[in-house]
């Protein structure tokens, strides 16, 4: 025989809501039939949750009553074909489109244009870029030419072979006098003719020659090695970072 | 056919697959939207919208949740989205009570107290759905949902928690502070 569970009314409450949307297990349920019989007021309580129900379910059916929905499906598809083909649109217009010039035609055709000074402003820039660069350039052999250039007004040392030590010193004594050499793997300096190259305080070249010094270095080896300051001074050289 | 034949039929390509999807759904989708944004016609551009949506991001769909429930879930996000950007403003949000001051233990009237049932029952049907219509305005959307999804489409609590992303206690709360409050508004408008 099946056990009937007694139920209080304030339990019996709070399972109402869940007895009214049949969503109580089959045991529980009949416990809440049961005690209902014993309890008006919470018979009147279910009755009250069924009524609201139905009301609610009323209202919100109300609108969707009033719509015809005959024409939504028909008109979803239309969408979803146009969004389709507007998709395909796209990609058909990509492929028709002729292909970019590579960044190598479009810089011809801009140095030609520039150079035809169909672009006046653009050749302005060039040649102001081109002064630039050679003005780096000539100012970065000044460093290394040891203040052999043209226009200076230091005493030339060493410009004749036989220059005496006394005036190496005192050329080596003006900081100008020294440039930073940079590993690299022929490095030609103008002028004067007797030089000495020494790197970490070991003669590694000495030449004279009316042309310049040319100084040799394995480019591998020193590529990972400070840069050398490199002095007209006999002897004297720093290794600097 | 199932949802989810009707699905792979329009990952295949399937165009009619696609068509019978909107049509068993295009009622509860309306429903949605119109139970979050109360317009018909923006409850209707954003059901077409939410299916656009869903036959764009079919490829992506998992199957890890039921068809119904990402579709809804799309939906109540196209709506937020529309609220969001018209900024109008719903100074209608009672949610779970707390916000309606209600306390947790009172208990409402009964519909026999303020005697609704009799004048329901003596309204014209069309006058009485009017009525719902002006105290289910007084719900706030989540109250709305709820009510939507349990009155109208019968869903169980653990599928309406699923589908709303709660916990089930959640569903059991809100949906009887859901009724409560539309009790409340709908004694207001049958009494008046």
């Amino acid at each position: 025989m099946k056990e009937t569970v007694i139920m209080e009314c304030n339990e019996l409450r709070e399972h109402l809501h869940a007895y009214a949307d049949g969503q109580l297990a089959p045991e529980l349920a009949d416990a809440v039939a049961v005690a209902l019989t014993d309890c008006p007021d919470c018979q009147s309580e279910l009755d009250e949750i069924t009524t609201l129900s139905e009301l609610a379910r009323e209202g919100l059916l109300a609108p969707l009553d009033e719509v015809d929905f005959s024409a939504m499906a028909d008109a979803v598809m239309a969408r979803i074909r146009h969004e389709a083909a507007s998709v395909e649109g796209v990609k058909v217009a990509r492929v028709n489109e002729e292909p970019k010039p590579s960044i190598l035609d479009r810089l011809g055709q801009f140095l030609g244009e520039t150079l035809r000074f169909e672009r006046p402003m653009a050749a302005f820039a060039v040649a102001l870029v081109v002064l630039l660069v050679v003005g780096l350039n000539q100012s970065a052999t000044e460093g290394i030419d040891d203040g052999s250039q043209a226009g200076d007004s230091t005493p030339q040392i060493a410009a004749t072979p036989g220059a005496t030590e006394t005036q190496l010193a005192a050329k080596t004594a003006d900081p100008r006098k020294s440039s930073v050499l940079r590993p690299t793997k022929h490095r030609r300096v103008r002028a004067p003719e007797l030089h000495m190259a020494t790197r970490n305080n070991v003669e590694i070249e000495s030449s004279q020659s009316p042309r310049g010094v040319r100084l040799e270095f394995d480019t591998d080896k020193e590529r990972a090695r400070p840069a050398i300051v490199w002095h007209v001074e006999e002897g004297s050289e720093e290794a600097a970072n | 056919m199932e949802d989810a034949d009707l699905v792979e039929k329009c990952l295949a390509g399937d165009e009619s697959a696609f068509r019978a999807l909107v049509e068993n759904y295009q009622r509860k989708v309306f429903g949605i939207a119109f139970g979050i944004l109360r317009n018909r016609e923006d409850a209707l551009d954003v059901s077409q919208d939410a299916f656009v949506k869903v036959h764009r991001n079919l490829p992506k769909f998992q199957g890890n949740s039921s068809f119904y429930t990402w579709l809804y879930r799309i939906t109540v996000n196209l709506c937020i989205d529309r609220k969001r950007r018209a900024k109008r403003a719903y100074n209608v949000d009672y949610d779970d009570g707390i916000a309606h001051g209600e306390m947790p233990h009172q208990k409402g009237p009964t519909l026999a107290s303020v005697s609704i049932v009799g004048p329901a029952k003596q309204l014209a049907r069309k006058e009485l759905r009017e009525k719902m219509q002006l105290a289910l305005e007084k719900l706030s959307d989540d109250h709305r949902q709820i009510l939507l999804l349990r009155e109208v489409e019968g869903m169980a609590y653990e599928d309406i928690a699923q589908t709303l992303d709660v916990a089930t206690g959640t569903v059991m709360s809100r949906l009887f502070h859901a009724r409560k409050n539309f009790k409340q508004a709908i004694s207001r408008y049958l009494n008046a």
